[in-house]
């Protein structure tokens, strides 16, 4: 059942985002092409890079959208009579849209990263780009040594589970907004605001309580990078999301009022 | 045996409006019933109850014995009074969605349904008038071979020819296992298929009975019994 939600998640949202991706792509190729004199930075350059801006902003803004309406209108409105009456229970439909949501961002991420690549690429020897590359690296092992490997899987896991809590934390501020009879938007917004504030009161609490005034010195102890204290944060951070989790469950599934 | 529905002291508040105050109810597998009652009596209200869109106030409603879940939702084909059509699919698409997440659905059945309706399957749901999309909801909830259907107002908005077509599926897809549930207050155009009649006032239910006794002892047609209890 959960494979055929993703499936139809899929469906619902790669009809913005493919074309979105098509697009950026066509424009940073022509940005490309249009760079090739680059003494002479013409009217239409100034357009063409305006808009593969543009794009690329709307790429972002348009996955925090489809996030927010994909939850909202496919489970709380209408479509939610068709939603909630297939058999499947309610934490599917959250996983399947939380697993899609994370796919669309990491695509984003890697397609902004793909059109950058792509109009720089005229000015980019490969030989030469290859060799930098080799050279940063050298340089962060010098610095990290085995454990260069170490911050790179932090760092993976740390944005993933960062944009998980992100995520639902929008979930269980909207599930607690369906939770009033007449003002749904405004107790979202307001349990996100509360949410959050809490979230970083008891972030702060716990850090502080955990390091106290050696803060700083317990930091320097932990050479050549504190991964202690990023992995406290990720757990964290993973332990509200499991909370958001809960929560957003509970409310689908004992709470639901559907107009 | 087990009814296929059944409501234990069941209640539902909207704030201070008790929209179902203390039903007791049981439906009994094999029937067409007629669920009669004025607009605002908690018709949809117990059939979104039913299947848990609502969370009740207090009391059970059980469906062949069981709470509505994901067992439930298996067995109950439901059609809602609101249109929950997506505005991207097209006709083809939200039946391969039903077939798909339905094992009761028989996708022969629905095309056959929009051909005798006019229907065209590759037509965008968005580009559908409402009435249009009454009758797709209702071919995709009458292909399913469930043992219960809930139909909240299943003829609401659809013309008459329409009308007597629907009627005549849901008589034809009526077997001994099978249940149908259809609330409305269109009474005298359904009459003619129901095998019992709930009146319900104000969250409560003022009389139960099957149409032939209201036709042998009252001597009355329900559309002019319904008129006497809800005069106003």
């Amino acid at each position: 059942m959960l494979g055929k939600l993703l499936k139809y998640e899929i469906k619902a949202t790669s009809r913005v985002f493919l074309p979105l991706y098509f697009v950026l792509i066509v424009f940073s190729a022509i940005n490309c092409l249009m760079s090739l004199n680059p003494d002479y930075f013409s009217t239409a350059q100034f357009i063409t890079l305006t808009l593969y801006i543009l794009i690329l902003v709307g790429m972002f803004v348009a996955s925090f959208i489809v996030m927010i309406q994909r939850f909202y209108k496919n489970l709380l409105s209408e479509e939610g009579y068709l939603m909630f009456t297939l058999p499947a229970e309610s934490w599917k439909h959250i996983v399947s849209k939380l697993i899609i949501t994370i796919m669309w961002i990491v695509l984003s991420c890697i397609m902004s990263l793909l059109s950058i690549l792509i109009i720089a690429s005229q000015g980019i020897d490969l030989p030469e780009f290859l060799a930098d590359i080799r050279m940063i690296w050298d340089t962060a092992y010098s610095y990290f040594g085995t454990s260069l490997y170490h911050f790179i899987i932090q760092m993976v896991i740390g944005f993933i589970v960062m944009i998980t809590s992100g995520i639902l934390l929008i979930y269980v501020s909207i599930a607690i907004g369906h939770l009033s009879n007449n003002h749904k938007k405004l107790l979202s917004i307001g349990a996100f605001i509360g949410i959050y504030i809490v979230g970083q009161i008891i972030a702060a609490t716990l850090f502080i309580g955990n390091y106290g005034y050696s803060f700083e010195f317990k930091i320097a102890q932990q050479s050549p990078y504190p991964f202690t204290l990023v992995w406290q944060a990720i757990g964290m951070s993973a332990a509200f999301a499991v909370i958001y989790f809960i929560i957003t469950n509970i409310i689908l599934n004992r709470r639901l009022n559907l107009d | 045996m087990r009814p296929i529905l059944e409501c234990i002291n069941l209640k539902k508040n909207f704030g201070s409006n008790h929209a179902v105050a203390g039903i007791n109810l049981k439906v009994e597998s094999g029937r067409i019933v007629g669920l009669l009652g004025p607009n605002g009596s908690g018709k949809t209200t117990i059939i979104k109850l039913a299947n848990s869109l609502l969370t009740p106030t207090s009391g059970e409603i059980l469906i062949d014995g069981k709470k509505p879940g994901v067992e439930t939702k298996k067995i109950v084909s439901y059609l809602p009074e609101k249109t929950y059509l997506n505005n991207w699919m097209s006709i083809q698409q939200i039946i391969e969605f039903f077939s798909d997440f339905y094992s009761d659905f028989n996708s022969e059945k629905a095309y056959d349904m929009l051909k005798r309706l006019n229907l065209d399957p590759k037509e965008k749901l968005k580009n559908l008038s409402k009435g249009n999309k009454e009758k797709v909801q209702l071919i995709l909830v009458m292909s399913r071979e469930a043992k219960l259907y809930l139909l909240d107002e299943p003829i609401g908005g659809v013309d008459p020819a329409a009308r007597d077509y629907i009627l005549e599926t849901i008589i034809s897809n009526y077997n001994e296992n099978s249940t149908v549930i259809i609330s409305t207050h269109l009474i005298s155009d359904i009459e003619k298929i129901l095998d019992d009649v709930i009146f319900i006032k104000d969250g409560q239910i003022v009389l139960t009975s099957t149409v032939d006794n209201i036709r042998d002892e009252k001597g009355k047609s329900v559309d002019a019994l319904f008129r006497e209890v809800f005069k106003c």
